[in-house]
């Protein structure tokens, strides 16, 4: 006897994303990989002492672009910060220790980072 | 109940004998700051429409049974409430599995993709008359949270690589996975890793969405279990190279 | 009708189907066992169970100790026997649960720890936190994920058994999801279908145990035993009657009424334990149907606290503290919370009790076989004699898994001998079920299912609750068989063939009013008062060893009542005696040492207190 069954698939399109805030977030914080390129650029084009590099950086529209991947950079620490200890099995308090210890080593880094900088 | 304040629910209605798609169909339920969807849904099915589908058992958030979407959230029915949605719910059968028949819809695939993994004490001869294994509270806890699914499918309805690959096995079965590979009495790892570290429908096809953790009605943060399975799984890989790179040498010592 | 060969089949994937059919896998690696639930085994009522399993495991416990706490907690209705064997059986099965994985709770060197429970003199119930049963269960069914040779029939809804010559042949089953009937065949079945208490309007059980497995036997012609002996559990949440464990009393919990009085100590159980020390079978670790009567004594006597959802006493466990509820009773605090808005850190839980378990059933004999040959019943569906009058709270998990392997090995050797099958019988047999299974379908009428299932539980919790009389137990008979041609007349409103659940809970409810029927009529010919069945009517109201010391067997009698007949109760080791908790327990344990070491005169001395 044919089968009365007619399973139906709800297709995903590829806005599937679009009306949940917290998939929205998700590609937000996968688009700060596009800022992360975009920084790499300027600092390979920096390294190669391109013409002109410290002119267009002084740019407003290249400050405003940069601002806004610093704060592409820091939401990406943030969640990859939170991952971390998920991969790790540990009790809610060593997480809690493991977030904070990433984001001391995270200010220590970009003190020292400064410091050579601007010394 | 002729007293209580009705409220309007829209329900996924789909009948494959009759129906080419689902449709929403309203219903007004009455409700107190006690009734649960499930309860909704029981009222429905028992005085407005018998023929309306679902399924159900415990009622106490414990079976995993009436998993749905609630206004698009992945929640069980029963440990739902209509107190908290004044405006009225949409109800709908779980996102990213195939709707059989109103809010029933096909779990195969993760039943399979359970099985799969090897949910189960591997190399461990022990046995009965031996007495129990030991095992410290501490040895317990590595992999107590993981062993508190339901298996509802409530993170597969959660997860968007499900949806767009129905060959991933999925968060609560790879936590599963991890539940037993985390288990101090199980030497099973190696038969379960090949399953995990597979191309296609592996641990890899995760991308830390990690929804399935926001929606677990158990908190048993499979997010957390597939992020572990994803450094086994690398440590995995490097370990397979390591040997590779060493058979090769030895094979060549033979050549020679 | 499509036909599926089989060795075994296992109807019902709850913890007992799964130990059956793991059992039988390993058995013999060449059989086929077919595991048809009508859920997927995960959500089988087993999950539910919160506090734990009993198994002796501390060194000042022993069978002894444990097979005493079973016969007299089942008020010496048990089969002896069949408690022995328990008992001496029950530390091997907790221990190959543990080896499968079950996380059992731990002590701090990484033995297993064991908790108190109500109506145990020792601690024995092995548990892993609060939610033992969902452990268990999915232990098992992981398990049993191990063995090829078990092929799941996940959602068929068995219609019936087949039974050829008087033999079990196999079932005929409705697989849901496609609309189509199916014979599975094989030369041992094994009913495994879980309880009845959904008959009562108030309970603590899953929506699917409404007794289909009890029916379906029960008109095949083996005897349901013991049927008047339903359990209410003490505390249960008012309205949806969610199940809170007996454990949290088992850590110290306890119960009070209006006036925040711990009311237990005023009906056999006291005196008054320290707060936070529980002590076995005293107060609050009374046993189950004793507490259960209490609550009715202080409802009558006004001393109860009204709700909207009925009348409640309070179970109080703030005084274990925040750690020792997180550690040990987490789940209650969310059912707690969920359920009744209550954090039991803060504030204590309303309670009431509501119909917990069936310990009659399906008569088997000590290998869990029926009357009929190569069928067997095993769990909650089973009466294979162990709980008596009143099970023990914690003895039920164990009884699964026990008893589920017994079955499982059993069942294998009948299915080994395997026979000659009639095929034309067995076909024809078969579409007699689809044929009736047709009828319903196209039934009309005016009547609702749902209502007729509700009349039913309002009524059994009248006439066949805590405390019973002739009177109400005739009303609910009467009502009974009212509803039973009513059912006929269910409106069934869903043609469909793809997981069509009208038809089908036309059909629990229909062999729901055929289990209580068994239930009631077995009440009111019961003329006393014994473990979970009280009466209040004159000459009723005591224990009769001489008239009633016996199982009561409800046959089927077609289109009339069940017919009640009575059969002896095996007693090996303990003659019965006056039941007694609290100081009274400890004055008679006592006594019964002086007297031992004086005499052999102490049973027959006790008998005549009984």
């Amino acid at each position: 006897m044919a089968s009365k069954r007619k399973p139906y698939v709800r297709e995903m399109d590829a806005n599937w994303w679009k009306d949940h805030p917290f998939y929205r977030f998700y590609m937000i914080r996968e688009g700060t990989a596009l800022f992360a390129i975009w920084v790499s650029l300027l600092l390979m084009c920096g390294m190669a002492d391109a013409g002109g590099i410290l002119s267009v950086l002084s740019n407003p529209l290249i400050i405003l672009i940069n601002l806004v991947a610093f704060a592409a950079a820091l939401l990406h620490a943030k969640t990859w910060f939170d991952l971390a200890p998920k991969a790790m099995n540990l009790t809610e308090a060593q997480n809690r220790l493991v977030i904070g210890g990433l984001w001391a080593l995270t200010l220590a880094v970009s003190l020292i980072v400064l410091l050579v900088a601007f010394a | 109940m002729a007293d209580m304040n009705k409220m309007s629910l829209r329900v996924m209605r789909y009948n494959p004998e009759r129906d080419d798609a689902p449709r929403m169909q309203g219903y007004d339920v009455p409700w107190d700051p006690s009734t649960s969807f499930l309860d909704a849904l029981s009222y429905i099915k028992d005085t407005l429409d018998p023929s309306l589908s679902f399924r159900s058992s415990c009622r106490m958030a414990i079976c995993g049974s009436c998993g749905v979407m609630i206004n698009g959230v992945p929640k069980l029915a029963c440990k739902t409430f209509l107190r908290d949605y004044p405006e009225g719910a949409a109800v709908e059968a779980m996102a990213n599995f195939p709707v059989e028949r109103d809010l029933v819809v096909d779990l195969t695939h993760f039943l399979e993709y359970i099985q799969t993994l090897k949910p189960y004490i591997l190399g461990n001869q022990r046995r009965p008359e031996e007495g129990p294994n030991s095992q410290t509270p501490e040895q317990l806890a590595a992999f107590r949270k993981f062993s508190m699914c339901i298996n509802c499918g409530l993170c597969y309805a959660a997860c968007p690589q499900f949806g767009l690959n129905s060959g991933f096995l999925g968060p609560a079965a790879l936590t599963l996975a991890q539940r037993y590979n985390l288990d101090s009495r199980d030497f099973g790892k190696a038969e379960r890793m090949p399953h995990i570290n597979k191309e296609k429908g592996g641990v890899w096809a995760c991308t830390f969405v990690g929804y399935c953790s926001e929606v677990c009605p158990k908190h048993v943060d499979p997010a957390s279990a597939l992020q572990q399975c994803k450094v086994e799984s690398a440590l995995d890989f490097a370990a397979a190279v390591l040997n590779c790179t060493k058979k090769k040498e030895a094979g060549h010592g033979k050549q020679t | 009708m499509q036909s599926i060969n089989a060795d075994i089949a296992i109807v019902g994937a709850g913890g007992a189907g799964l130990r059956t059919a793991i059992e039988a896998a390993q058995s013999n690696p060449d059989f086929t066992v077919a595991l048809i639930s009508k859920v997927y085994p995960m959500r089988s009522h087993t999950v539910a169970a919160e506090g734990g399993s009993a198994a002796v495991w501390q060194a000042s416990d022993s069978f002894d100790l444990h097979f005493n706490d079973t016969v007299a907690g089942g008020d010496w209705l048990c089969e002896q026997d069949v408690v022995e064997y328990f008992v001496q059986h029950c530390p091997r099965e907790m221990i190959q649960l543990e080896e499968w994985g079950c996380p059992w709770s731990r002590k701090s060197d990484g033995s297993i720890n064991v908790r108190n429970f109500g109506g145990m003199k020792v601690a024995r119930t092995w548990f892993a936190a609060d939610k033992s049963g969902f452990h268990m269960l999915h232990t098992l069914f992981q398990t049993c994920l191990k063995y090829p040779q078990i092929k799941r029939f996940d959602e068929y809804f068995v219609l019936d058994l087949l039974v050829e010559d008087g033999r079990a042949r196999g079932v005929v089953a409705l697989n849901m999801m496609e609309g189509e009937l199916v014979q599975i065949r094989a030369n041992a079945v094994v009913f495994a279908t879980g309880g009845a208490a959904r008959v009562y309007r108030y309970n603590t059980n899953a929506s699917i145990v409404s007794g289909e497995g009890m029916g379906i036997a029960f008109r095949k012609g083996v005897a349901l035993r013991d049927m008047e002996f339903v359990q209410y559990h003490p505390t249960g949440l008012p309205g949806s009657g969610i199940l809170i464990t007996e454990a949290s009393r088992g850590e110290g919990g306890v119960m009070l009424n209006k006036d925040g009085y711990r009311y237990l100590q005023d009906y056999g159980m006291g005196p008054e334990t320290p707060l936070g020390q529980p002590k076995p079978k005293h107060m609050e670790l009374g046993p189950r149907d004793k507490v259960s009567q209490a609550f009715w004594h202080e409802w009558r006597a006004g001393r109860t606290i009204p709700s909207p959802r009925g009348d409640v006493v309070h179970l109080d466990l703030r005084h274990l503290g925040k750690d020792r509820i997180l550690e040990r009773l987490p789940f209650i605090r969310e059912l707690s919370m969920s359920y009744m808005g209550v954090d039991p850190i803060e504030a204590p839980i309303p309670v009431r009790p509501t119909a917990h378990y069936t310990m009659g059933g399906i008569t088997t004999d000590a290998c869990c076989e029926t009357s009929i040959k190569g069928f067997f019943a095993v769990g909650e569906c089973s009466s294979v004699g162990l709980h008596g009058a009143n099970r023990l709270g914690s003895n039920s998990l164990a009884e699964i898994v026990v008893m589920g392997r017994l079955a499982g090995e059993k069942a294998a050797e009948r299915a080994k001998e395997g026979g000659k099958v009639n095929d034309t019988a067995l076909n024809a047999l078969s579409s007699d079920v689809e044929k009736w299974f047709t009828g319903l379908q196209n039934q009309t009428g005016t009547e609702s299912w749902a209502a007729i299932r509700d009349e039913m539980g309002l009524s059994m919790e009248e006439g066949c609750g805590i405390y019973r009389t002739e009177e109400l137990m005739q009303k609910t008979i009467d009502t009974l068989a009212e509803l039973k041609e009513r059912v006929k007349r269910v409106n069934v409103a869903d043609g469909s063939a793809v997981f069509n659940t009208n038809v089908l809970n036309l059909i629990e409810v229909m062999n729901g009013i055929e289990v209580a029927e068994t239930m009631a009529h077995s009440a009111i010919k019961r003329r006393e008062s014994r473990g979970a069945h009280q009466r209040l009517d004159e000459g009723c109201t005591e224990r009769d060893d001489e008239r009633f010391l016996k199982h009561s067997l409800a046959f089927y009698t077609p289109g009339g009542a069940p017919r009640i007949e009575y059969g002896a109760v095996k007693i090996t080791k303990s003659q019965p005696a006056k039941r007694v908790y609290g100081a009274e327990g400890e004055a008679a344990k006592a006594e019964g040492k002086a007297e031992g070491k004086a005499g052999k005169s102490t049973a027959k001395k006790e008998r005549g207190n009984g």
